[in-house]
């Protein structure tokens, strides 16, 4: 029985063997193959580099590197939720119409849960970049908002942007009884050219 | 280099595998990206139009680096009479396009280019309200380009599961390899600040207006719970590159990082990012012929087919 048992081992791991010899043999590591791996390794290097936030910029070579790692992501880092002074900022606007109606609205309204996570984050940097010190650029994008509003709102007379932060109370904040709040940072009003 | 060193790497890189866990990378991505596109469809000139949230006047005050751009698209293309809009439309529908063609696997090498190409014109077009999943899809598009993906479950390859080849190892190491990276650089970004270890990124994350989906408050009086949940994430992440290479724990790992994104997609509401991470890592190692049941099954058939070939020769 044993011996039985014996034979069927050597033969079955005979047949491995043959078959991860053939298996070699029919994919050779041709130069083609070689550079392709060499190639991947590079990218790799490059992507870690990226991911750990370190970034070559000079020379040619530093530019080429750049433009190749921005194609193809290699250039990202990966620290979602990572850092600790994370804010969360949010853009509202009220709009007064020709007959004094007020209403408050924002541009994620009437947005599905996909549209509503990107509307947010575009927001969230717009947002960063009105509390810019360049005053050609925030008004560049406080306007543009402004135009956008306008247009979505055509019966508004008057409009207000309302740039705000969050105020999110730690664990022991909120133990303590600090409750998430709002805080208005800066607004700005337009009219209606008649 | 002992001869055991260099036969180990020649074993991890050279010896010919499966395409499958590639396939499904291929068709999972697509599959999440359509859906995802669909979501999308609705503001798509809002998120990437001329005239949108961000409009045209606002991107010459922005850096986008020299790189193609939907916007320098839309301005070429509207010195020829071209609507902005209709590029914009054409752009994506080109995208979805390519995105279908990449999920059933016809023509897929030159589907993954148009893929990616029309991606990261979008992506950059929309760079403000882009994020984690869209830049997963750009790496992973990427990759694609250059993997054998349409070599198994394609239109290409007759729906069959493909050859084992030595294109497939090669390019399932180094998806496997960036996804460590990722993994690891993501959890070790985060170790550097005190909110991971002391419970608050999580209670941040889900009790933040933009993210929270229910109200989870009761954390406050439990939160050596939020603190366990934080130390979880990170030795989740920062372990990921070692264990999910160890047999014995590969299953652990794989169960607990899927979790961790369930709970993101459940908790903070990033149903299509959880969804991309959760195909990346079941793609990349729960495929992976070596790796299961399905590989001792795949490598037993893969040697009736090399005896079966074998057969004409011996007789």
């Amino acid at each position: 029985m044993l011996k039985a048992l014996w034979h069927m081992v050597c033969f079955s791991s005979s047949r491995v063997c043959q078959s991860v010899g053939e298996m070699k043999s029919d994919n050779q590591i041709t130069i083609g193959t070689r550079c392709f791996l060499v190639v991947g390794l590079l990218h790799l290097l490059v992507a870690l580099a990226g991911a750990l936030g370190f970034h070559y910029r000079e020379g040619k070579l530093g530019r080429f590197i750049d433009g190749y790692s921005v194609l193809s992501g290699a250039d990202r880092q990966w620290g979602f939720f990572s850092n600790d002074s994370r804010t969360e900022n949010r853009i509202s606007f009220d709009v007064i119409d020709g007959a004094g109606t007020h209403s408050q609205h924002c541009f994620e309204e009437g947005a599905n849960r996909e549209e509503m996570l990107r509307i947010n984050d575009m927001m969230a940097r717009l947002w960063g970049m009105a509390r810019e010190k360049d005053k050609e650029k925030k008004d560049a994008i406080i306007g543009s908002l402004a135009g956008k509003i306008f247009a979505r709102f055509p019966e508004a007379h008057e409009i207000t942007i309302n740039f705000e932060s969050i105020g999110l109370p730690n664990l022991t904040e909120y133990r303590a009884g600090v409750r998430t709040h709002w805080t208005k940072f800066y607004e700005v009003k337009y009219v209606r050219p008649s | 280099m002992s001869d055991r060193v260099k036969s180990s790497i020649r074993e991890f890189f050279f010896s010919p595998a499966s395409s499958v866990p590639i396939a499904v990378l291929r068709i999972l991505l697509a599959g999440i990206l359509l859906i995802q596109a669909f979501l999308l469809s609705g503001q798509m000139l809002e998120l990437y139009g001329f005239n949108g949230i961000l409009q045209s006047t606002v991107f010459s005050h922005l850096s986008l680096g020299g790189y193609p751009t939907l916007a320098g698209l839309q301005t070429r293309l509207s010195g020829w009479g071209i609507d902005p809009d209709a590029t914009v439309r054409g752009t994506f529908i080109l995208y979805v396009t390519s995105l279908a063609s990449l999920l059933v696997g016809w023509k897929t090498r030159t589907s993954t280019v148009i893929c990616w190409a029309t991606h990261f014109l979008l992506l950059k077009a929309s760079f403000l309200s882009a994020y984690g999943v869209d830049q997963f899809a750009n790496v992973f598009l990427y990759f694609l380009i250059w993997m054998p993906g349409g070599q198994a479950y394609s239109v290409d390859a007759g729906w069959t599961s493909g050859k084992p080849s030595l294109q497939a190892r090669i390019s399932l190491r180094f998806f496997q390899i960036e996804l460590c990276i990722i993994y690891f650089t993501a959890g070790l970004f985060k170790a550097f600040g005190a909110q991971w270890w002391d419970g608050n990124a999580i209670w941040r994350s889900v009790t933040s207006p933009i993210f929270n989906q229910f109200d989870l408050t009761w954390l406050a009086s439990v939160p050596w719970f939020a603190k366990l949940l934080g130390w979880s994430t990170l030795v989740l992440e920062m372990g990921y590159p070692v264990f999910i290479w160890v047999p014995r724990t590969r299953w652990l790992w794989l169960s607990g990082v899927i979790g961790l994104h369930l709970g993101i997609a459940i908790f903070l509401g990033l149903h299509s990012f959880a969804a991309v991470m959760i195909a990346l890592s079941l793609s990349a190692f729960a495929f992976s012929p070596e790796f299961n049941r399905v590989s001792k099954s795949y490598g037993s058939a893969e040697m009736e087919i090399r005896q079966e070939k074998k057969q004409p020769s011996l007789a």
